[in-house]
């Protein structure tokens, strides 16, 4: 199974949301289709509630998103982390590194 | 292999071209033949006619001619035998036929022949004036009245009762001899003076004309032969020039015939020639090798056809090329990381009393990037560590080698492993564009009194067995290295009881993945570490044990990395 990436706009703020598998192999298309095609300082709800799993490649993209965000200001808030990937994120400690909320609402909410 | 034709299609066309221009000279040759033929029977049936013709008129110019002077010979032959028998039968008793027939020198003059060219053709007789025959060449006739043969000669008797009261009769008329046939006989009848007697001269008309019409026949068949000796003659130097000439045409055709068929075979094979040139050169890899579209329609077609070959083909092989290219890169950065992999990884363990370690690592087909070390920082302490980098290849390689170094320097420097961690994470932050990161589990471990302190940054938390006992470290909620300069990093502290066991792993085992879906999972993990730790297994069986399972859990087909690191504290090395 591959990546599903779908991307919204909601309220006029940015939604993506994955679905699938964020690993070695398609990071490097959500490396293409997300992460550069967003201009720096763009505030982006970024649902993970179809994904099944995450690799130490896909973590890497999602700091590469960001870091790029941030770089103009912008915000990237994730929601909707389940499961296997929600375990990789309390072990690998990148909890603490996003800000993670319960779900989309929540999320643009956040983004204000 | 079947071998190739001898001959070459140029030659093939030339021949036929030849053989075509030999067959229409020699078919025009039969047909001058047969004109010619045609031509001197047609000359010498016209030249026999003419020559009939002519012998005909001259037949007929020379019978005339010869009537008039026969009509006179023969008047002139019965004037003759009159006046000779007038004189003779002066003095004679004229009523004595039978003695006057006795009369040797009279019959000779009665029924002398006449002769032309010493042929006889026709006599003399003598009758009186009641028609009774007094002499005649056959004496059968003699004492006969000509008036007996009035039925059958009516213009016969007609002539001989004129003769009776005129002095000279002339005339035609038809006479059919012994053998039935029906031929002209010509007459003079003249009276013989002071006697009862009538002389009749007569002549055969045919008979009379024969010499004569042998002889224009022979000069006619002499004439036809030299007319058709000329025509043969004329018409055989006329054959000569005709071959001649048709030879010569033919030559003239097939020397014309031969340079065009060399200019036109030329042309239908030039390109065919330019083609197998161009499909060997393609075959020896020449792939922008085109020909042009020339020629007839069919060659034309059959070389843009070769020209998108070859496109098709630069296209194909270019393709081939670079994904070969391509696979040859990724072959070889997959071996240039799993060198660089292999070379950090060390193989040798501490075999000190009081402890035993031991790790593996099962690697990939791409490299993954998963490591792990030890070293003694001091004598008393040993820096034991395992740790993954984000990304495969040679990034990833790279990435580990300089985290490897980084942390064997850091751990030198710093006997708290928090702090170590903190170091190693401010420098690898340091133009991180890549935003790569390691997760590392850090321990210093005390041989001699079984303390260990450890550190973890993201990493997957370290297990203790203790025989089926199986106990999961508490995660510290530290990140990884390289994503945030200024983390602070937490340190656990622990004491390995004597056959207690450390073990350290990767998320090779944990996020190992069955072809049917479904992950092997912390839980599985923790359940297979209490078997084998019932089994009583050291650190060296217990990592194969484990890490054989997560290679079977995938089915031999390592998505990631697996590396266990174990140490067990307190038994002899």
């Amino acid at each position: 199974m591959s990546l599903v990436i779908t991307k919204e706009s909601v309220g006029g703020r940015y939604v993506v949301k994955l679905a699938g598998r964020l690993d070695a192999t398609t990071s490097a298309e959500f490396e293409r289709q997300v992460v550069e095609t967003l201009e720096p300082g763009t505030h982006l709800a970024l649902s993970l509630e179809g994904l099944e799993y995450i690799s130490s490649a896909g973590l890497r993209v999602l700091l590469m998103l960001a870091k790029r965000l941030g770089a103009g200001g912008g915000k990237l808030v994730l929601c909707a982390v389940k499961g296997m990937v929600e375990e990789v994120f309390k072990l690998s400690g990148f909890d603490k590194l996003f800000t993670i909320v319960e779900d989309l609402d929540r999320a643009l909410e956040e983004l204000g | 292999m079947k071998s190739l034709p001898r001959t070459s299609l140029r030659f093939r066309l030339l021949v036929s071209y030849i053989l075509l221009v030999g067959m229409v000279a020699g078919g025009l040759m039969w047909v001058g033949e047969e004109a010619l033929d045609e031509l001197k029977n047609q000359a010498l049936g016209s030249a026999k006619r003419a020559v009939a013709e002519v012998a005909g008129a001259n037949s007929v110019a020379a019978q005339n001619l010869v009537t008039n002077y026969g009509e006179q010979l023969v008047e002139m032959t019965a004037r003759d035998a009159a006046v000779e028998l007038v004189l003779l039968l002066r003095g004679r008793d004229l009523n004595n036929y039978d003695k006057l027939r006795a009369d040797p020198l009279l019959r000779a003059i009665a029924t002398r022949q006449i002769r032309i060219n010493g042929r006889k053709v026709g006599y003399v007789d003598v009758y009186d004036r009641n028609g009774v025959a007094v002499w005649h060449p056959n004496k059968a006739v003699e004492g006969h009245n000509y008036r007996e043969w009035k039925e059958r000669f009516p213009r016969m008797w007609e002539l001989v009762e004129q003769s009776f009261h005129k002095e000279v009769v002339k005339g035609y008329y038809n006479f059919i001899d012994a053998e039935g046939r029906s031929r002209r006989k010509y007459m003079v009848l003249v009276q013989v003076k002071d006697t009862p007697f009538i002389v009749c001269a007569s002549v055969l008309i045919d008979e009379f004309f024969t010499p004569l019409r042998q002889r224009i026949a022979i000069v006619a068949s002499q004439v036809s032969r030299a007319v058709e000796r000329w025509v043969g003659r004329s018409l055989c130097g006329a054959r000569e020039r005709v071959r001649l000439s048709v030879l010569v045409a033919a030559g003239v055709g097939m020397g014309i015939g031969i340079v065009v068929a060399l200019v036109l075979s030329g042309a239908i094979a030039r390109p065919i020639r330019r083609l197998e040139e161009a499909v060997v050169r393609l075959g020896q890899g020449e792939f922008d090798v085109r020909v042009p579209m020339e020629g007839g329609r069919e060659t034309a077609s059959l070389a843009h056809s070769f020209n998108l070959i070859g496109r098709q083909l630069a296209t194909y092989v270019e393709r081939v090329r670079q994904e070969s290219a391509a696979r040859q890169a990724v072959e070889s950065e997959i071996r240039i990381a799993r060198q660089i992999q292999t070379s950090l990884l060390p193989k040798t363990f501490p075999t000190r009393e009081g402890f035993e370690l031991y790790a593996l690592n099962m690697a990939a087909r791409e490299v993954a990037g998963d490591f792990y070390d030890f070293f003694y920082i001091s004598p008393q302490r040993l820096a034991l560590l395992i740790a993954d980098v984000s990304g495969k290849g040679v990034p990833a390689a790279l990435m580990m080698a300089v985290s490897r170094t980084l942390l064997r320097h850091v751990c030198m420097n710093n006997p708290d492993p928090a702090k170590a961690l903190e170091e190693a994470n401010r420098l690898l932050c340091q133009d991180n564009e890549q935003m790569m990161f390691v997760t590392v589990a850090l321990g210093y471990y005390e041989p001699a009194s079984g303390k260990l302190e450890l550190a973890s940054a993201g990493h997957e938390p370290p297990a203790l067995v203790q025989r089926k006992e199986v106990v999961l470290l508490e995660p510290t909620g530290d990140i990884p290295l390289g994503v945030q300069p200024d983390w602070s990093f937490s340190v656990q502290e622990l004491r390995l009881a004597k056959g207690q066991m450390l073990v350290m792993y990767t998320d090779g085992v944990t996020e190992a993945e069955a072809p049917t879906g479904g992950f092997y999972g912390l839980e599985r993990m923790v359940q297979r570490l209490k078997a084998l730790g019932a089994k009583g297994l050291g650190p060296t069986e217990l990592c194969e044990a484990l890490a054989q399972e997560v290679s079977q859990f995938q089915g031999g087909r390592l998505a990631d990395d697996v590396t266990v690191m174990a140490l067990i504290h307190g038994e002899e090395g």
